[in-house]
């Protein structure tokens, strides 16, 4: 049985389904290059967040592909459930494959050039969580924003 | 005087705030700094795992004050920096580097050019970086001088109280095409006339932009240079081959080659040795990191490496013959021709004329020895 095609968790490969009595060997067109390498270098890293609750990346720019290799990667990890936009200096792309704890992360320059592309291993990649320097100066600034509106009311009372 | 270690922390900063409180002032958001620390890891070719070092360091790291110094160039170096995309080059320069001279991109000319230069040498003794493009003449000092100083007497002047060296391109690395035979103005590079201080060779013909900003970010945020190989290069960009790193080297390993530019071998993308690629002897980061904001680079658009980044490039033979072929001094070639007078030259000329036109004739397509020159 192959995977629905139509659902979240796509990639365009056929997988085994888990509960088949007798499941359907992987097909792919993987063939030679990176992809492979990088599978079984992702299936080591996910172990390792699984079972040691380690995180870890892949500077994907630090790969040779061959032409077109970079899109079939992106095209056999396919996309999952989460995906994010973050606007920090140029925006970033964030998305969860169609492999749980396995992300893909682009960051752009205010230009729109790529300045950078990995592969995060892990729960959630750090930079999609508030930072505490932000946090501090959210919260200086609500106080600041609380303690001005209460000015106001006071000199309206 | 022995020459110092390069993995020495250096001090190299100017008065200034550090780059944290500087991007703190700038309104930029933590995430926007961790996405920054981000980009500058994989520009210096670090594991993303360093990301958090990085941070650390330069939150605290201080603008260090660059001069850059160009002698016998032709400005390709130049051009290629200021096509670097990661991070862009302005905010490299701008923001996290104090570029005090650079006679191509300042806006000042003439004397007070000058006038900032020593300024800044002043202002900043023992601390500023020299970044040098372009081979130096040791012939007549006239071959190559700015405001009337001889390259040479400019590059000592400079360097006496430079924190360190970092040769950029080819020719101030290993002499590039000043130095290739017969070398009419005695070109030598940087690192034959500077012993007294680090040297970082960062060679390439240009070299990849984010290679030359990289070295600068390792050291901007580290206060270090990065670890050198044998040639003074960093290991990081040139710690492998060419061929290791080549996404056909699968290809060189089942012995498939292209034979002509125009064969099946080409066409299907097989490897590029029996063409003349240079890419097993050669150590640069073209197949990772590629050209043009990461588009490709020549192996991958369908010719050799040329080489371009080991010494004396220009006269390790054609560009064309397979590496296991043997070189012949291009000294012999000239020497043999010199005695064969001047007809000999004027016969190669027209025999390649008449090749040509016999082959547009008939349309024959262009094979290596089309690419060769017999002259």
């Amino acid at each position: 049985m192959t995977a629905d095609l139509s659902t979240p968790r796509s990639n365009g490969l056929s997988v085994p389904d888990s509960t088949s009595e007798s499941p359907t060997p992987i097909e792919s067109d993987l063939g030679f290059g990176n992809i492979r390498p990088l599978l079984f270098q992702l299936s080591e890293a996910l172990n390792v967040l699984v079972a040691d609750n380690v995180s870890s990346a892949i500077d994907l720019r630090s790969m040779p592909f061959s032409p077109g290799e970079e899109s079939e990667l992106k095209r056999v990890l396919g996309n999952g459930e989460v995906s994010a936009l973050l606007k920090a200096l140029g925006e970033t792309e964030l998305w969860e494959t169609a492999y749980p704890g396995v992300w893909w992360v682009e960051h752009r320059n205010p230009e729109g050039e790529r300045i950078a592309q990995s592969l995060e291993i892990t729960w959630v990649p750090d930079i999609l969580k508030s930072q505490p320097e932000d946090v501090q100066a959210a919260r200086q600034r609500l106080n600041e924003l609380l303690r001005i509106s209460g000015e106001n009311l006071h000199d309206k009372a | 005087m022995t020459k110092p270690d390069a993995q020495q922390p250096i001090s190299t900063v100017t008065d200034t705030p550090t780059l944290g409180e500087m991007l703190q002032q700038q309104g930029i958001s933590r995430r926007g700094f961790l996405k920054f620390c981000t980009a500058m890891t994989s520009l210096m070719a670090l594991p993303p795992t360093a990301v958090s070092a990085v941070a650390s360091a330069l939150s605290q790291a201080k603008r260090p004050s660059v001069i850059w110094l160009s002698f016998q160039e032709c400005t390709g170096c130049t051009e290629s920096l200021t096509r670097s995309h990661a991070p862009t080059v302005e905010s490299l320069i701008l923001g996290q580097v104090s570029l005090d001279y650079h006679h191509t991109l300042q806006a000042a000319s003439g004397n007070a050019a000058e006038e900032a230069r020593h300024a800044a040498m002043e202002a900043n003794k023992g601390q500023y970086l020299v970044v040098v493009d372009g081979s130096l003449p040791l012939g007549n000092p006239g071959y190559s001088t700015i405001a009337g100083i001889s390259n040479v007497e400019m590059l000592k002047e400079t360097v006496e109280h430079a924190a360190a060296v970092i040769a950029v391109g080819s020719c101030a690395a290993f002499g590039g095409l000043p130095m290739a035979s017969p070398n009419p103005t005695g070109a030598v590079s940087v690192g034959e006339l500077v012993k007294d201080k680090p040297v970082v060779n960062v060679p390439g013909c240009p070299p990849i932009p984010v290679v030359i900003t990289g070295v600068l970010a390792h050291f901007l945020t580290f206060g270090e240079l990065p670890a050198l190989d044998e040639l003074g290069r960093p290991l990081s960009y040139y710690g492998d081959s060419i061929h290791d790193r080549c996404y056909r080297r699968t290809f060189y390993d089942q012995g498939k080659f292209a034979e002509t530019f125009d064969d099946e071998g080409a066409r299907k993308g097989w490897c590029l040795f029996k063409v003349g690629c240079k890419g097993p002897v050669t150590h640069n980061a073209c197949a990772t990191l590629k050209w043009n904001d990461g588009a490709s680079f020549p192996i991958q658009s369908g010719h050799g490496c040329l080489g371009c980044s080991e010494p004396k490039f220009w006269d390790a033979g054609s560009f064309y013959s397979p590496l296991s072929s043997p070189v012949l001094p291009v000294g012999t070639v000239a020497a043999g021709a010199l005695a064969a007078g001047a007809a000999v030259g004027a016969a190669a000329g027209w025999h390649n004329r008449h090749q040509t036109a016999a082959a547009r004739q008939t349309h024959e397509k262009a094979g290596l020895e089309d690419l060769e020159k017999s002259s």
